[in-house]
């Protein structure tokens, strides 16, 4: 199909997450949505179905050079780090999500923010500069309550299973959170294996982890397990929203191009008022998630309740976006349940964003306290 | 205009709003739904002290009583007069929708005549749009104005008015010829709601109050010279006004009356009937805190991205899907909290966040009329459908037919 122009029709302009860009940042934007459009059209997001590794080096490589995984590094270890290092990379999310694109550009960055918490530690200095030039891929082990830490000697014992990891089996590194404590640990290690999953989403991988009673040293401890990690889990919520509406945007985009297109009983489809109505609701979700998504974003960014803000973007974008898309495939009819026509891919990729992390319902009993229940 | 003159702008209304307005404790008597008439009084004398002061009509022409100042100046003064007794939701309809519209469309001597009487708030005006045969369907209309030398003579009647009975003068759409069709034969008059002829009875709604007014014309005399716009030409005018009412209401529009449910109550009412510790109740309750969240954050975004020109002013209609879900979910999660009491009650019942007998019973009749007033659900989605996303019309059987032949109510 190649590139689904997201452009609203009638207007002419796009709606973005962020409708505050300064000039920089819409620079940096249009350069990414460039090497998109060149680098990864949807026929690379094809080609790589099935593939085992699913991802393509080469291209992580220039993403990397473009800044995709510095922009939370500071700049003495070979980053960029802004004063608004989470929006600039919300932009990047949110393009990779239209593009569907490969490869561990959260996790790395989850980790390039957990290691940056203390840039001077040991850890920071040494894989900071190697993640920012693109040589070291990480993965974040998310599931703290399944994976065990016992102390054992000078340090750790971990044991467990935990999934699912996006892209545990090209990682170099992983980002395991167990309990309230963290550790980068060495994809290579002794007593953990990663098996590759099957999945929903065929333009993404996800791991299983097992560890089983694998020793780290106290050396690779990450943090002191206080706010940061609700921090962390905030911005990969926020980034995942953001990544989730650019996925989403293209499949409306998509819908609202072809009921325009298609005639039945002598007239465009899209001039049903059992089609435009729905389709008016829709605007109305994807425009909300772009708003909640927004302020998940600036909270992240400005350390203000940042994981409140992001679950509650996360309960609403896991909610009404997935239901969005199932109504983009609905209108679609019988041409969209082919696995020649692409929105299934979209379809795909937002089913699983949504329960990765914890989805609408975990999000929900997770922010009952703050309504005062 | 630089951000410096606005922002000296904003310190000089500060100060002025300190030293002439009076600051409200608790509700803002602005948002009563019904104004008693010596509320209305009072509205009219803040409104005429905001006009000589020069803080009404900022956008309109000076020639005709306005400031000629720009939409960032009202939003500096609106900002800095926020918590202070201003009357703009009294006049919000009088000023914003009306005389934008008589300003746009209007004569000299109409805009002389009647703009600086509205800014001032010496006249209040409504709009008398709906009419019994229909209300969605606004060319539809069946109001009949006759045309007998220097003046109409008009029968039929409207509905749906609010604060009709307060009100001086109406822009009032009417049909002066039946051999055209439907859009081509509506013209739009100034009708003064005190000419003999007519009369005002109040509708009493569902949930037992009578906001509103049915308009009995019987053989009205209009002049000729109260005509907005040609003869005949008055649906492009109508168009105009509902263009003015969307930007409006994309610059935020009127304040509301809020009647959707605090979250906290609905927290305080599952606690009461022992319901905190459902994992059901608990998620529904705190899905309708997000889904407030969500609507007050794409609200702001929405005004804001309309007033920088990044959004089309077509998305202010589009926030109403939004707002009507919100008020309707919670009002009915709040009954169903109340169990039995929520629709049952004695006199002297009460209790936990339930202020009065029947309170809960009475907001969720109320959050009933909120997809149907202002723009019903369906004509909202037709408007965003069609402006917005550009999609087609259905096609209409009346459109090209002497409206005469068209079927009606």
């Amino acid at each position: 199909m190649g590139k689904a122009s997201t452009a609203l029709a009638g207007t002419g302009r796009t709606s973005r997450v962020d409708l505050d860009l300064d000039d920089e940042q819409e620079l940096f934007r249009e350069t990414a949505a460039k090497f998109l459009a060149d680098r990864w059209p949807i026929s690379a997001v094809r080609a790589l179905i099935g593939d085992r590794g699913g991802f393509n080096h080469d291209i992580w490589k220039q993403a990397a050079e473009l800044g995709w995984t510095s922009l939370l590094v500071p700049e003495d270890l070979g980053g960029s780090l802004s004063g608004a290092g989470v929006r600039d990379l919300a932009i990047i999310a949110e393009e990779s999500g239209q593009a569907l694109v490969a490869g561990p550009l959260l996790p790395t960055n989850i980790v390039a923010f957990a290691l940056g918490q203390d840039p001077v530690s040991e850890l920071a200095q040494a894989h900071l500069p190697e993640i920012a030039a693109g040589r070291e891929l990480a993965a974040w082990v998310s599931r703290p309550d399944a994976v065990r830490v016992e102390s054992s000697g000078d340090g750790y014992r971990l044991t467990g299973t935990a999934g699912p990891v996006q892209d545990a089996h090209v990682a170099d590194y992983l980002l395991v959170t167990a309990g309230r404590t963290q550790f980068l640990v060495p994809a290579g290690t002794r007593g953990l294996a990663v098996e590759l999953l099957d999945g929903l989403d065929l333009s993404r991988r996800y791991g299983r982890v097992r560890f089983d009673g694998a020793l780290v040293p106290a050396a690779a401890r990450v943090g002191a397990g206080g706010a940061e990690l609700d921090a962390q889990l905030g911005l990969a919520l926020a980034l995942q929203c953001a990544e989730t509406v650019g996925a989403a945007r293209v499949a409306y985009a998509m819908t609202l191009r072809y009921v325009k297109e298609r005639k039945a009983f002598g007239r465009p489809i899209g001039s049903y008022q059992a089609l435009k109505h729905r389709l008016a609701e829709m605007l109305l979700w994807l425009e909300s998630a772009q708003a909640v998504t927004s302020a998940a974003v600036a909270a992240v960014q400005a350390d203000r309740d940042g994981l409140t803000a992001a679950r509650t973007a996360k309960a609403y974008v896991a909610d009404r976006l997935p239901a969005l898309v199932r109504d983009c495939l609905q209108m679609h009819g019988g041409v969209g349940y082919t696995w020649e026509h692409d929105l299934h891919l979209f379809l795909r990729r937002v089913e699983t964003n949504a329960e990765i992390y914890g989805g609408a319902a975990h999000q929900l009993g997770a922010l009952a306290p703050v309504i005062g229940f | 205009m630089s951000d410096e003159s606005i922002e000296e702008y904003r310190a000089a209304a500060r100060a002025w709003v300190a030293g002439n307005l009076r600051r409200y404790e608790g509700e803002d008597p602005d948002l009563v739904s019904d104004p008693t008439p010596e509320r209305l009084a009072e509205a009219r004398q803040i409104q005429a002290k905001l006009h000589a002061a020069g803080y009404a009509g900022f956008t309109f022409p000076k020639e005709y009583g306005g400031q000629g100042l720009t939409v960032e100046h009202e939003q500096a003064f609106l900002q800095e007069a926020a918590g202070y007794d201003v009357p703009t939701r009294v006049f919000g309809v009088s000023i914003n929708i009306i005389g934008a519209t008589i300003a746009a469309y209007g004569t000299h001597e109409q805009k002389q005549r009647h703009l600086p009487q509205i800014l001032s708030g010496a006249e209040l005006w409504i709009q008398l749009l709906s009419e019994p045969s229909g209300g969605s369907d606004l060319a539809g209309l069946i109001m009949t104005a006759v045309r007998d030398g220097d003046h109409f003579v008009v029968n039929g009647q409207k509905t749906w008015s609010s604060g009709a009975e307060f009100a001086d003068f109406s822009l009032c759409p009417v049909r002066t010829n039946w051999d055209l069709p439907k859009h081509r034969g509506i013209s739009l008059l100034m009708v003064d709601l005190r000419a003999p002829g007519l009369e005002m009875r109040p509708i009493r709604q569902i949930n037992g109050e009578a906001h509103f007014c049915e308009e009995f014309f019987t053989g009205v005399i209009v002049p000729a010279e109260n005509m907005v716009g040609a003869e005949n030409d008055g649906w492009r005018v109508i168009r105009g006004l509902l263009e003015i009412e969307h930007a409006w209401s994309g610059r935020g529009g009127p304040k509301r009356v809020d009647f959707r449910q605090d979250v906290a109550d609905l927290v305080a009412l599952a606690q009461a009937r022992g319901l905190a510790d459902d994992a059901g109740v608990r998620r529904q309750v705190t899905a309708l805190h997000v889904a407030l969240q969500v609507q007050r954050l794409v609200s702001a975004r929405v005004s804001r991205g309309v007033e920088t020109g990044k959004l089309d002013p077509g998305y202010g209609s589009m926030l109403k899907i939004g707002n009507d879900f919100v008020a309707q979910r919670a009002a009915e999660a709040a009954l169903t909290l109340a169990g039995p009491d929520g629709v049952t009650w004695a006199a002297g019942d009460g209790g936990p966040s339930m202020a009065n007998p029947g309170a809960w019973a009475y907001a969720y009749l109320t959050s009933r009329s909120a997809p149907i007033a202002g723009g019903s659900a369906e004509i909202v989605r037709n408007n965003v459908s069609e402006r917005v996303l550009g999609l087609p019309r259905e096609p209409g059987f009346d459109k090209n037919l002497p409206f005469s032949q068209v079927p009606h109510n």
